[in-house]
């Protein structure tokens, strides 16, 4: 279990950090203003939330900031953590110590992942309870499963972001890697429209629920409309696979490609920094 | 069983670079063994195998008994590193530091204590960030001891020290070795190797080219000492009668100080032949070869 | 003139002092070493010489230079091997040379430089992927680009093997004989016992000692040690030589007799030996600059 050893020294580390501050700080003011913004201005928001219901509306408008934050935030604290300590020389004396490459690597992924948990939640708490608090009302159960869910989606990108690390072997590519990833998922959407333009693909739009999965983000968010449309208040309308008439298109698929993201990043990264030279 | 024991140890990194060429070594336990030669001889790549840091191309490496591929984990744990190259965590503290350590090793080490003994006790609630490069390698010596090790391996131990840190390094090395922990002990400051070693081994361009004590390289090198002798009233005769002696060569003699250079066994002979002829000697000195010199007598360095 | 000239120079940092009323002075053509603990000064000293810190109270000169007033003159004529330079850059060697010799306004061949630090075949690589040691040869080069008057040389052999510690020696040597002033800070006192013509202790931000190293054994009082080797130590041999002048300690180590002394009384014991048994071999030793360093510092222990 030396892992523990490894994850509360990079947690120790991180929190001493301005760095850490400087995030906790933003996460709440992010979180809060979104709650309270939504809060105050339901009047106008409500209109396009599915079913009209002030909670759904709460979690989903702090929902798409609130992940793409986290994703910018994940790829800033971890695609150092394996390839900057190598640079810099810190993993000779981490791994003088009694510990597998596969426990420092998982050490990492809990310790960072604890980085990021721990300010998210927290604030995220405070801003859903300022919102609910405005509202007069909160979506108890909603609120707990969208905490869950986040932090799923934080151990995903720490996961796909220090597997990066363990991979490359300079920070540089790191960085260049963990920008290719949030870039082209922005331009995912734009990037399948060219497509259907120019191979001719609007009479079968089907393809695209296959496509639409397969970034981190769009399998999570399936996988997340899916889960909160089964067991509560939320929308079936967001699953996108309700609007697909495919065999394939179900949200297994997504839950498919998503435990991937979990663990191809991981063993990739594990395997070339098991084998390599330091 | 040895400390250490290598066999055939070679390692090429890429097509065109051999550090290692077939080394063969064993460490006994208990010694204190210096680990010599010149830059990118191969030093640091012995110890990355010993630590599973890199993989030999062929041949085998134990430490302690155990391989130090497959039992990687087992040997860290038996085994304190003083790593040469690395860095502290800038933000947290010794405390911080030691603690980690005592969880990762298991152990239940004071950090109090192990700071106490590497004279960094008064800065245990600092952060290692602040501390100058002397007080960064006392912490991770400190790091090296928590434990107990059967095997530390010192690489470069006195980077940074001044010379009273370096004599409570050596004051460590010998107290570890008197409790019966093997030492390797890799540095360029010859004069602390001499210090502590028991022997030392000299590694050139990837291959082992001298294991033994400082004196037996001495023999080996076929080196005499010189002898400095203080006399007043030295005649010719006397200067002559010194020059014949056997195992006596390249005799001097000016401004009253005579200098020759002699077998161990001569030394002796040089005071009283000129006692003998008349001299009155008011001091003498021995100087042997110094380590530096054998280094480079093995190495074909100092060009 | 002397080389340096530094007069009632105090230091303090906000409330801590490093420098106490410090007079030194470096005559021309010397090699100085200059010895400390960590924290002891020698830095700042060294920062002063160079005009990057400015003392609290009184002056330096380097050449008759005032180091505030004359920086650029003082500048011009000193090398300097700083220590903790940082990162290199990525420039090649020869080019971090030439910025050198321009920067002096002096003539020079680069490669004649890397010749003479032994990295001639490295001059075209980038130096961020020089090794410590190469990194410290160049440095060592930059510091002699212009031949300068004055070299300051900080913990010159970091990162250097005994053959790098070697050249680093000669050239020191070499620079000496062309009438080069050479101030040495170092703590691996081998090297400075090897090069220096005197040296200096700073402990505390105060010099406890300047002399040349057999001078600082005589002030200190340190007697030698004779190590005599028997086939078998005879009894009664021991007491003997304990009962002679001048013998302040004896011990027996295996079949040594190590035996501390003044110079004067080495003959007597070592024919007290050889009337008593058979001598294998004799060894002297002198009181080291370590533990001169120590008993001036008043080290930990």
């Amino acid at each position: 279990m030396s892992w523990v050893a490894v994850a509360r020294k990079d947690f120790r580390d991180a929190i001493r950090s301005r760095m850490f501050w400087a995030l906790a700080i933003v996460f709440g003011l992010l979180s809060v203003g979104l709650g309270a913004a939504f809060g105050y201005y339901s009047d106008q928001f409500i209109e396009s939330v599915p079913g009209n219901q002030l909670g759904v509306g709460l979690v989903s408008f702090v929902q798409s900031p609130i992940t793409i934050f986290i994703m910018f935030v994940s790829a800033i604290i971890c695609h150092k953590s394996i390839v900057g300590e190598w640079e810099q020389g810190s993993l000779k004396l981490l791994l003088s110590l009694p510990h597998t490459r596969l426990e420092v690597i998982t050490g990492k992924i809990v310790g960072r992942s604890a980085v990021l948990a721990v300010p998210a939640i927290a604030s995220l708490v405070i801003g859903l309870g300022v919102g609910g608090a405005l509202l007069g009302t909160v979506p108890i159960v909603l609120s707990v499963e969208f905490l869950v869910a986040i932090l799923v989606y934080i151990v995903l990108y720490v996961s796909i972001f220090v597997g990066l690390s363990a991979v490359t072997r300079s920070s540089s590519l790191a960085v260049a890697g963990a920008i290719v990833l949030i870039v082209v998922q922005f331009f995912w959407g734009a990037i399948a429209a060219v497509l259907t333009i120019v191979l001719d693909l609007s009479g079968d739009a089907d393809w695209l629920y296959i496509y639409q999965s397969l970034t981190p983000n769009g399998a999570f968010n399936e996988v997340l409309s899916a889960t909160l449309a089964a067991t509560t208040e939320w929308p079936a309308a967001t699953v996108r696979a309700n609007n697909v008439d495919a065999v394939y298109a179900t949200p297994v698929l997504a839950a498919l490609i998503l435990l991937l993201w979990f663990v191809v990043p991981v063993a990739l990264g594990y395997w070339r920094f098991s084998n390599a030279d330091l | 069983m040895a400390a250490i024991e290598l066999n055939g140890l070679t390692k090429r990194f890429g097509e065109s670079v051999t550090a290692l060429r077939g080394v063969d070594l064993r460490v006994n336990e208990g010694e204190v063994f210096g680990f010599l030669g010149p830059n990118g001889a191969g030093k640091s790549t012995t110890i990355n195998i010993l630590l599973d840091f890199v993989r030999p191309t062929s041949g085998t490496a134990r430490v302690l008994g155990l391989d130090a591929q497959h039992d990687s984990q087992e040997v860290r744990r038996r085994t304190g590193v003083l790593p040469e190259g690395y860095k502290v965590y800038d933000r947290l503290t010794a405390r911080h530091h030691l603690e980690f350590v005592i969880e990762s090793k298991e152990t239940n080490d004071d950090p109090e204590a192990v700071l106490e003994r590497v004279g960094l006790a008064d800065a245990i609630d600092r952060k290692a960030g602040d501390f100058s490069k002397g007080m960064k390698q006392r912490l991770t010596l400190g790091m090296a001891l928590v434990g107990d090790p059967d095997l530390l391996i010192l690489d470069e131990p006195s980077t940074g020290l001044d010379p009273s840190g370096v004599q409570d390094v050596r004051q460590i090395v010998k107290e570890e070795a008197s409790n019966g922990t093997t030492v390797f002990f890799s540095s360029h400051i010859l004069s602390q190797v001499e210090a502590v070693c028991d022997r030392v081994g000299i590694l050139r361009d990837g291959e082992l080219v001298a294991v033994d004590t400082v004196d037996g390289l001495r023999d080996a090198a076929g080196t005499q000492a010189t002898l400095r002798v203080v006399a007043d009233g030295v005649t010719d005769g006397a200067i002559d009668a010194v020059q014949s002696l056997s195992g006596v060569s390249s005799v001097t003699f000016s401004d009253g100080v005579l200098t020759a250079s002699v077998d161990d066994g001569a030394k002796m002979d040089v005071v009283t032949t000129l006692e003998d002829h008349g001299a009155s000697v008011s001091d003498f000195e021995t100087e042997e070869a110094s380590l530096e010199e054998l280094f480079m007598a093995y190495t074909g360095g100092g060009q | 003139m002397a080389a340096i000239e530094i007069s009632g120079v105090s230091k303090r940092f906000g409330d801590v002092t490093a420098l106490q009323n410090l007079d030194l002075t470096v005559e021309e053509g010397e090699v100085f070493g200059f010895l400390g603990p960590n924290g002891a000064g020698k830095s700042t000293t060294i920062d002063i010489l160079l005009d990057h810190v400015r003392p609290t109270v009184g002056s330096a000169q380097v050449f008759g230079h005032d180091t505030q007033a004359a920086s650029v003159p003082v500048r011009e004529r000193t090398g300097v091997l700083p220590e903790g330079y940082g990162a290199l850059g990525r420039m090649t060697g020869r080019t971090h040379l030439e910025f050198a010799l321009q920067a002096k306004r002096a003539e020079g061949d680069p490669q004649a430089i890397l010749d003479r630090v032994g990295i001639a075949e490295a001059g075209d690589r980038r130096v961020e992927d020089y090794s410590k040691g190469m990194k410290q040869r160049l440095m060592l080069g930059m510091a002699l680009a212009g031949d300068p008057d004055l070299l300051i040389l900080d913990e010159p052999t970091t990162g250097l093997d005994p053959n790098g510690a070697r050249r680093m020696r000669q050239i020191v040597q070499a620079e000496a004989d062309r009438g080069t002033t050479v101030f040495f800070s170092s703590h691996i006192l081998e090297q400075v016992e090897a090069v220096c013509d005197r040296v200096g202790i700073l402990n505390q931000g105060e010099l406890v000692a300047v002399d040349t190293i057999d001078g600082l054994r005589e002030a200190a009082g340190a007697t030698g040690q004779l190590h005599v080797t028997m086939s078998s130590i005879p009894d009664g041999l021991v007491e003997t030589i304990e009962q002679r002048g001048g013998v302040t300690s004896v011990a027996v180590e295996g079949t040594t007799l190590a035996v501390g002394c003044e110079n004067a009384a080495k003959g007597a014991i070592v024919a007290d030996c050889y009337e008593a048994g058979t001598v294998e071999n004799v060894e002297t030793s002198e009181t080291s600059l370590e533990d001169l360093f120590v008993s001036y510092t008043g080290g930990e222990n």
